[in-house]
């Protein structure tokens, strides 16, 4: 776990903007994130071992299947991006400087651009989950029948469901002081 | 005033005999407008999941229907039950008028005229505009309407005093501080509104006091006793600074959920992420993580503690699996 925390801190900058992007350093660091996902992380919680690994949840196991999507999804977008690398970073969101002409009153309330991000209302408010998000939290997740090739998708794209994925591991099965 | 009024919850399980009597005639509140301008639902929307109400009233986590049922929340003053607020017709908020639901979000009294419990985060909307409100009341008629009647709240005495949160009012009810000022860049003026209003970043990262009123000595500070026995972390900007905490890494935290070592979030602060911040565009998360690094509006935003330049990538034979994370 902690090779995969520290490769993520690695990347995290350069997904920022804040560090030099290296398309070997992201090929190689996401490979080390899929040589330990998948059944790698499996197997470090053989059954009946919760008392051994107390930083787990009894839901890891008991809702093993989320469990076991969650650590396939991982390995899938971290294969993806180790391959995806050279695509490099979506073009840089609009600076603060952007931003300067606004007025107070421009600023109460989010305006309607703000659904640039691509939700619609049904997603915003909860009756439809996002097309990202279901598979993994219904544990039904599978490479085979994405409808995307998630290869051709951009280097931050795949590095946040990286991230995204680990933060909702975190949530449902970590026990720890996080 | 205030200090009398504080101190009268010491002795709340006496009061209560009385306070019927005295209580439940005080009216509250201030009349809403009787018209309102049009609303638009995409934008009611996006600001209905920054403010939280979709996740504190949808269990996501569960595949339960959105806005209709959610765990009960363990508190030390009982057990609340977010409500159902689809719009159906018995069970939702479909008979409500537009102006009862401005009275519901921006000052918290439900439409009977009851003062709602302040587990509602109502304080931190009280600057909602008719346009807000407008939009948000487009936003939830388009939710499917949930045939799912919450439960009661279980609350012992003097808490299930039904008039008692007008005393916590009269003590605690302040409308938060999200004025811009004028010559503060713009993300530190969103920032601002979105912290202290809509996000409700008090509620959680905030101390409170014995009566679960914002404890004002502690703001900001962290809070170990949320309900769960949750914890949130300080978001002092010296805190953050010292936890490698830098506009950049922390917009992105919203976004990702990863923290400045790698680690991801868990728990409740996963949640956030999940259900709440990674909806929001580049640009509000930047404002956000903005303001707790700038509190003062100085525009000396914390230096970013240096980067070492990527110089190889974590060895495959480090694998360190302890649990220590």
């Amino acid at each position: 776990m902690t090779a995969l925390k520290d490769t993520v801190a690695e990347l995290a900058p350069m997904m920022q903007g804040v560090v030099l992007y290296d398309t070997y350093i992201v090929s190689e660091g996401t490979s080390v994130i899929a040589s330990h996902a998948g059944e790698t992380v499996l197997s470090l919680f053989p059954k009946n071992s919760l008392e051994g690994v107390t930083y787990a949840k009894p839901e890891n196991w008991s809702n093993w299947q989320s469990f076991a999507a969650l650590a396939d999804e991982l390995k899938t977008c971290a294969e993806a991006l180790a391959e995806a690398a050279p695509n490099g970073l979506e073009p840089v969101a609009p600076s603060s400087d952007d931003m300067a002409g606004m007025s107070p009153s421009d600023m109460v309330m989010p305006e309607p651009s703000t659904q640039s991000e691509g939700f619609t209302v049904a997603e915003l408010m909860g009756y439809v989950e996002r097309p990202d998000a279901v598979a993994v939290a219904r544990g039904t997740f599978n490479p085979a029948e994405l409808a995307v090739d998630l290869t051709a998708l951009s280097v931050d794209d795949l590095f946040t469901r990286i991230s995204a994925t680990c933060s909702f591991c975190h949530a449902q099965f970590h026990a720890g002081r996080n | 005033m205030r200090d009398m009024v504080r101190f009268a919850f010491v002795v709340p399980t006496a009061e209560a005999r009385v306070g019927t009597d005295i209580l439940s005639p005080w009216s509250l509140g201030a009349p809403e407008s009787d018209t309102f301008p049009p609303g638009d639902a995409a934008r009611g929307a996006y600001l209905a999941r920054a403010s939280g109400c979709v996740s504190c009233h949808t269990n996501a986590a569960a595949q339960r229907p959105a806005l209709a049922e959610v765990e009960p929340l363990d508190t030390p003053f009982g057990t609340f039950v977010p409500p159902n607020i689809t719009p159906h017709s018995d069970a939702g908020i479909w008979s409500w008028t537009i102006q009862d639901f401005a009275k519901a979000v921006r000052q918290g009294i439900s439409p009977d005229g009851a003062p709602c419990y302040p587990v509602f985060t109502y304080l931190f909307y009280a600057g909602f505009t008719d346009q807000d409100i407008a939009d948000l009341w487009e936003a939830f008629r388009t939710v499917p309407p949930v045939e799912e009647t919450a439960q009661a709240h279980d609350l012992g005495l003097p808490f299930s005093f039904r008039s008692g949160p007008k005393l916590w009012r009269a003590a605690y009810l302040d409308a938060p501080n999200s004025d811009v000022l004028i010559d503060t860049s713009s993300p530190w003026n969103r920032g601002r509104v979105l912290v202290e209003g809509a996000a409700h970043f008090s509620a959680c990262h905030s101390g409170r006091t014995p009566f679960g009123g914002l404890d004002d000595g502690d703001r900001f500070a962290g809070n170990v006793s949320l309900p769960g026995g949750r914890k949130a972390p300080s978001i002092l900007a010296a805190d953050l600074v010292a936890g490698g905490w830098t506009v950049a890494n922390l917009a992105y935290s919203l976004k990702s959920g990863v923290l400045p070592n790698g680690d991801a979030f868990g728990d409740c602060k996963a949640e956030v992420v999940a259900e709440g911040t990674s909806f929001l565009t580049d640009a509000d998360r930047t404002a956000i993580a903005t303001y707790p690094l700038d509190p003062e509006g100085t525009g000396a935003l914390p230096s970013p503690s240096p980067t070492a330049a990527p110089s190889a990538v974590v060895d495959h034979s480090n694998m360190d699996m302890t649990n220590e994370n």
